[in-house]
């Protein structure tokens, strides 16, 4: 005898519809703001990047003056 | 008076009923215990078998008889066209089958996939539970940022008034 398919009575189902249809929403509000966080931080990534070469810049120039000062000369 | 209602019907006395005492207890509503009508999720799931694998029905050949081939007769008139049904549809139909087929009367789910939907129920759960840990290690590693943003800060500001002092100090001869 072949076998019959077995079915499961849903009650509320328009509210279930509903209520996924919501989550569909904030997962897509969740997914924009997941967006915009990675946008800020690239964006910090970016200005690290800037801090990171000024750094070596202000370093370079610091150890210059501590090696000139280190060194003084009579005239 | 007339003769009629000058008679007078004999009625046999009834006796009046008894009174007994009424207990307390025959009055009140019965009791039931109102936890055994609600049905758990978890009692569903039990119902449905989501703890056992569901066996997949064995499959079955279908075998189709060859088709017969009939002597094509050339008809000397077209058919004519149908009218489409989807024209005279009426507009009330429209919306209800636009709204969903099971907008009302119950609706039944095939076992098989509602194991499936209990499972990423299960799976959704512990998503969003693996979610809010994120939240909270991001939240601290935030906090940990700004802390040390503002040390970043100070140390630039300390660095700042420092160059100004040597300045003022070479400046001076």
């Amino acid at each position: 005898m072949d076998r019959m398919p077995v079915f499961v009575k849903v009650e509320e189902y328009e509210n279930v519809l509903s209520l996924v249809k919501t989550i569909h929403k904030r997962l897509d509000e969740a997914k924009e703001t997941l967006q915009k966080v990675n946008e800020l931080k690239n964006e910090e990534d970016h200005q690290l990047e800037i801090w990171h070469n000024t750094l070596g810049e202000v370093e370079k120039k610091i150890n210059f003056i501590t090696n000139s000062l280190n060194e003084p000369q009579k005239f | 008076m007339s003769w009629l209602f000058s008679k007078t019907k004999k009625v046999p006395k009834v006796p009046l009923p008894e009174g007994h005492e009424i207990d307390e207890q025959e009055l009140r509503f019965p009791s039931f215990n109102n936890s055994e009508k609600i049905i758990q999720p978890n009692k569903i799931k039990e119902a449905a078998g989501f703890e056992n694998p569901l066996m997949e029905p064995p499959e079955f050949e279908w075998k189709l008889p060859k088709p017969i081939k009939l002597p094509k007769k050339e008809t000397k008139f077209p058919f004519p066209k149908l009218p489409s049904f989807t024209s005279s549809f009426p507009e009330q139909e429209k919306e209800k089958t636009q709204s969903g087929p099971f907008a009302e009367g119950p609706v039944f789910v095939k076992v098989d996939v509602y194991q499936k939907i209990l499972g990423k129920i299960d799976e959704l759960g512990f998503n969003i539970n693996h979610l809010g840990q994120v939240n909270q290690k991001i939240g601290k590693s935030e906090y940990n940022e700004e802390a040390s943003a503002e040390k970043l800060r100070k140390s630039i500001k300390s660095m700042h008034d420092k160059l100004l002092k040597v300045d003022k100090e070479l400046f001076k001869g």
